[in-house]
This record gives structure tokens, sequence and C-alpha cells, in this order.
């Protein structure tokens, strides 16, 4: 009688192993792939190449008189509409108010030579009149003396007349702080003299990143 | 019976006209989340319009927790003012809580403003600093946000909301050029600061000056023993000489750090504490102009 021998091969976790680790990797894979799709891009706002944005891109110097100005826009609106409607002839023929005005009787930074002011460079503020078309018009900053600070422009444009800002108010700045004021202020003569406009990170735009709305 | 019935039912067109006119005419009730829009509100509506708080004075609006009362509160409103941008969170909370979602206007008095990151946040993501309120120049977007808004709610009384807005601004300017005047002598090139709280950045800007530091790494939040010790060395290596901390607001951490680095310690109103009146934020951005030309001026001579 011979005996028999069986060879019994142990029990072995190596084809679970192999099929869990196979299932894993297709979620896994598939999880990713799903991610990478549905993925949707968040953060600083898409910018024309001739835009900065005031929130990332500006210094603090910039970022502080850009504030300024953009404040600064509401009430200018103001008051040329006070000029035009309880002015004098002679004051309706020019509506818009002068620096000195802005200094002296409205306070209005960054126009108002006070301590801000100083310690923001200095900036030498014009308004030029030449640009004004229809009721519109422009202020130039220059001369400012803080490291790395631009030249700012304000322009004021009715939209009513034509032009193309929502807002009525655009800014703009060049890296040359002493740049000479601008033979026009039309759009593309502003881009190819190396102007970019600020385009503020405003708090309608955080609400809509905070609540979709 | 028949007789009175008659004449009711003659004159219930004008009674309905009389009642529909007395509903009309009932001033609006504006909603507030933060103390400084009560006072912003309260100077734009004058007596023409009642301005609610949503939360009982008392509260710190950072780490708020709604109340039943609220709810109560907000179902009276016409309309609520918010920040809308990072401080009064618990605010929509309420308004849904209440059902009001979708049919309580809100004003987001921030919409204007052009937002700068918490101070300080160099080689890190830039986040949105949301005290706005604390400073001048956007707080006087803010007003005039709010009284744009209510005059398109309440048509009737927009010019008067929008002269009040700009006489109130006037005011706030007049405030800070008050200021401005009283520090022009001052070498501002020998104050460096650093702040307890991001509070501050707005009204630092307006004046020109940099925030070198500032502790709390986020709203609310104490910062770790690593986090501690590198903003002290931060400190020192910027040579800072004032420190702002809260006025309403104790913390060890600032007695801490005074020890550690030998800065003069100042306090600063957040603006969010007391009760709610109208003239609470010249009245607080008074003090805390006070303060701060009192920190240069002293930070000035230790030079």
């Amino acid at each position: 009688m011979s005996a028999q021998v069986e060879i019994v091969t142990p029990a072995s976790g190596r084809f679970e192993t192999w099929a869990l680790a196979s299932v894993a990797t297709a979620i896994l894979v598939s999880a990713g792939v799903g991610v990478d799709v549905r993925q949707v891009e968040e953060g600083e706002p898409r910018l024309f190449d001739w835009q900065i944005s005031a929130f990332y891109d500006l210094n603090p110097t910039d970022q502080a008189v850009y504030n300024a100005v953009l404040a600064a826009s509401e009430e200018l609106w103001w008051i040329h509409g006070d000029i035009l409607t309880f002015g004098s002839e002679e004051e309706r023929a020019d509506p818009w108010p002068t620096v000195a005005q802005l200094d002296a009787e409205y306070l209005m930074p960054p126009f108002t030579r006070d301590m801000a002011w100083s310690q923001q460079g200095s900036v030498r503020w014009e308004r030029i009149a030449s640009f004004s078309f229809e009721g519109s018009t422009v202020y130039f900053g220059s001369g400012g003396q803080a490291a790395e600070q631009s030249a700012y422009l304000l322009m004021l444009s009715h939209v009513h007349k034509g032009a193309s800002y929502a807002n009525g108010a655009t800014i703009w700045v060049h890296e040359d702080p002493n740049v000479a004021a601008p033979d026009t202020v039309v759009r593309d003569s502003l881009i190819l003299n190396g102007w970019k406009e600020v385009v503020p990170y405003s708090g309608a735009m955080e609400v809509e990143r905070l609540k979709g709305a | 019976m028949a007789i009175l019935m008659r004449l009711f039912r003659a004159g219930a067109p004008a009674w309905l006209a009389l009642w529909a006119g007395a509903l009309s005419a009932a001033p609006l009730r504006v909603g507030v989340t933060l103390h400084p829009y009560y006072s912003f509100a309260a100077n734009i509506v004058g007596d023409r319009a009642e301005i609610v708080p949503l939360i009982d004075a008392g509260n710190n609006p950072h780490n708020y927790t709604p109340q039943p009362d609220d709810m109560k509160r907000v179902m009276s409103m016409d309309v609520l003012i918010v920040n809308g941008i990072g401080h009064d969170e618990w605010a929509f909370a309420i308004v849904e809580a209440a059902g009001r979602k979708d049919e309580l206007p809100l004003i987001y008095a921030n919409d204007g403003v052009s937002l700068i990151p918490i101070a300080a946040d160099e080689g890190q993501a830039k986040v949105v600093n949301p005290h706005t309120f604390v400073s001048t120049t956007a707080a006087i977007q803010q007003v005039y946000t709010i009284a744009k808004a209510l005059g398109e709610i309440d048509a009737a009384n927009a010019d008067y909301y929008r002269d009040n807005a700009r006489a109130y601004a006037a005011s706030i300017r007049r405030l800070k050029a008050e200021f401005a005047a009283e520090l022009a002598d001052v070498d501002a090139a020998s104050f460096r600061c650093a702040t307890m709280h991001g509070a501050y950045g707005y009204l630092m800007q307006e004046f020109g000056l940099q925030v070198v530091a500032v502790i709390e790494p986020r709203h609310g939040v104490e910062p770790t023993a690593r986090q501690l010790a590198d903003t002290i060395e931060k400190i020192k290596a910027a040579d800072v000489n004032v420190l702002f901390a809260e006025k309403y607001f104790a913390s060890k951490l600032a007695d801490t750090i005074k020890e550690a680095t030998g800065v003069e310690m100042y306090s600063f109103s957040h603006m969010s504490d007391g009760e709610y009146t109208p003239d609470l934020f010249e009245r607080e951005m008074r003090a805390n102009l006070a303060t701060l030309a009192r920190a240069m001026r002293a930070a000035a001579a230790s030079r």
C-alpha cells in the first residue's frame, strides 16, 4: 500500500490582494479623473494683459493712492452734477472741481495735501482740461517720490456719450512716476504707451466668491 | 344694524385707502449687522427711517451665535445692511433661519470698496481684510453705497439720503484732516508698528503707514508657539516700536510680546462694542486717531 501524498497549497491572500489593489487603483484613477474634469478654477480674477489687479499687483503705496482715487471718483460725479445744476453760467462751462478746490475745500484724498499725501510720495495732481469732451474729464498724478511709485490717471467719462466704461470712472497707472501726461486718453493709445488699467478686487467680487451670488 | 353695515360697506374703500396709506407712510425699518453701519445708516436716514440692530449690543461679532430674538428682529426689517465679506457671516444664518433668504433686500456695504489684503502677509496667500469700516475713506465709500441703495428702495427720500450722506462724508473727512494736520510735523519715518488683530490695515493705509506684522494669523485665531516666536523675531528684525492691541479684547499675548520685544503698546477701538448710537463711528474714530497721534509722537521722540 503506497501512501498517497497530496500537496496542499497553503491558503494565500495573493489573489485577493491583487484584486483589492486593482479595485483601489481603479477607484483612485476614476476619482482623480473626475476631480480633474469637474474642478472649477478659482482664485485671481482673469484680467487682460493691459490690466492689473489692485489687490494682487499694486504695491502698498499705489494701492493706497488707487483706493483714494476710486473713492473720490464717486463724489467727483456728484460735485459735477451740483455744478451743472446749481453753478453759475461760468461754472457750468467748466463743471469739474479743480485740484486746488479738492485740496482746500473738499479735503479729498488723494488730492488734499495732508500727511497721507506726503507719506504717499507727494504726487502732483492736475486736471487736464484739454481732454475734456462732452462733460468728461481727466485727473493726472505724477512726480511721486515713494519707492516704486507709479503715475496715475483718473478718467471720468459719461456712459451716455458713448464711452465704454460702465461705472463712469477708470483708473490707470504707469510704472514711470515722471511720465508725461498722455496726448490722448483713447484706450489703445494708453496701452501702447505703457499704461495699465487697474481693476479693483471689490466687495461685490468677494461676496460672489464667498456666496456664489 | 343693516344701516350700519351699509354705511361700513360704503366707507370701506376709503378706510382701505387710509389703511394702505398709513402702511406705505410707515418709516422704513433698516436692519444693520455691525455698530459702524448703525452710525452710517442713522446719519443717512435722519428721522425718515428706523434703524434696527440685528443683534443686541454687547456681543462680540467675531464669534457670535445667533439667538431666537435675532429672528424676530429680522422679521420686522424692510432691508438689511451687511458687511458681507467675512465680518458678519452669522447674519446670513439668521436671515435663512427666519425664512427671509429670498425676499429680504440686502445692502452689501462693501460692493464698491477696493479691498486690500491683511497686512504683512508677504509670502502667503493674500486674504481679504474685511475691516473696511475701521477707516475713513472706505467708510465714506460704504456710506455712499448705502445711501444709493436706500434711495432705490425709498425713492421719495433718495435726494434727502444722498445729501445727508455727503454731509456725513464731509464730517468724516474733516475729522481725518484735523489729525492729519496735527501730525504734519511728526517724523513718520521712525514709526514702525505691528497690530494684534488685522483690523487696522485700511486706517493705516489712509495715513500712508505700513503695518509690519499682524500677530493673530487669522481673524480671532491665536498664534501657535512657533508662529508667536516667528512674529517676535520679525518684530525685532523690523525694529517695530509700537504695538496696537484691541481696546475691548484683552489678550495676554500682547503682554508677552511687549515683554519679549520692548515695544510700546497702545489700544485701538474695533468699533464693535457698546451701545448702538449715531455718533459711535465718529467718536470711536476720533479716539483711534488720537491714539495714533500719541503713538506716532512717542515713536518720533524715542529716536
